[in-house]
């Protein structure tokens, strides 16, 4: 019967595709990575005491370093408190930690909301950038990932945020 | 409806790929050449689809074709793994860990499957 045997024909060429699909996949993959930063920040909260490098002429440097991971800073889910004094020049070390093509910011902005305007690159894994800015403004803000899709939930609406403490000098 | 089958597998593409485009936010920020090229196919999807609808027979008889050819594009985009700097098994994991895309490979194949069985109709 020719349509029987098409039919066999057809499910021949979808299960030789099927396996080839399947066999590149074997082939093309090494052993599966674990990202060692990823191992050690698995936490969902941490604490920060920013190391604060001993007082120059008239500005104190508070530096720390931020792995950017699926969703979290530092974690996998929010960020660490960051404090500082008004005056303080605040330098982060960003750390793209991302899986697979993921990507992953730093934001502090109108929607934080708070009166800065900080906004790193999108980092993928691997990829590093400092930024500093001053502290001006006291207050308690939220830092955040900007990434987003047309609809559905954000890296910030997955838990991508923290809080930066801005104290008043005494 | 003529050609139940192939209409319904055709919504089920258009669906995922939908569901793609709307929230998978790395694909518009990472990848924005991808999602233009599944932007072209999902209005592709979207007229065979409405073809299917008022019976046009090309719709079947290019189904199998048209199927088969969008699954292996699809997979094949495992392929661009270098252009994000990631391995072929860490873009290929990602991809598979989203539901959408996995609908979207097994709506293509129902595509093939389907317009061949509604092809003698």
């Amino acid at each position: 019967m020719p349509a029987c045997m098409n039919l066999r024909a057809l499910a021949a060429v979808l299960v030789v595709i099927a396996a080839a699909g399947l066999a590149v996949f074997t082939l093309l993959s090494p052993q599966p990575r674990q990202s060692e930063d990823s191992q050690n920040f698995q936490q969902t909260t941490q604490t920060i005491t920013a190391t604060t490098q001993p007082p120059t002429t008239t500005q104190r440097i508070v530096a720390l370093t931020l792995y950017l991971n699926d969703y979290g800073y530092n974690a996998s889910k929010g960020g660490p408190h960051i404090i500082a004094h008004v005056g303080d020049l605040i330098r982060i070390r960003l750390v793209g930690n991302g899986s697979g093509p993921i990507v992953h910011d730093f934001v502090l902005d109108q929607d934080s909301p708070s009166p800065y305007s900080v906004k790193s690159e999108r980092l993928r894994r691997g990829q590093e950038q400092v930024i500093e800015f001053v502290a001006n403004f006291e207050g308690v803000y939220k830092y955040y990932c900007s990434v987003r899709g047309i609809a559905g939930p954000s890296h910030r609406e997955r838990g991508q945020e923290g809080t930066i403490e801005i104290l008043r000098r005494s | 409806m003529r050609y139940r089958l192939t209409v319904a597998a055709f919504s089920a593409s258009l669906l995922f790929s939908a569901v793609l485009l709307l929230t998978d936010a790395e694909l518009w920020t990472v990848a924005p050449s991808h999602a233009y090229v599944l932007l072209g196919l999902t209005i592709t999807d979207f007229a065979m689809l409405s073809a299917a609808v008022f019976g046009k027979k090309f719709v079947v008889n290019y189904g199998l074709l048209y199927g088969i050819g969008k699954f292996a594009l699809y997979l094949g985009d495992i392929l661009t793994a270098p252009e994000f700097g990631i391995t072929y098994y860490e873009f290929a994991s990602y991809l598979f860990g989203l539901w959408a895309y996995d609908g979207l490979l097994a709506a293509q194949l129902a595509i093939a499957l389907c317009s061949y069985l509604e092809r003698g109709r």
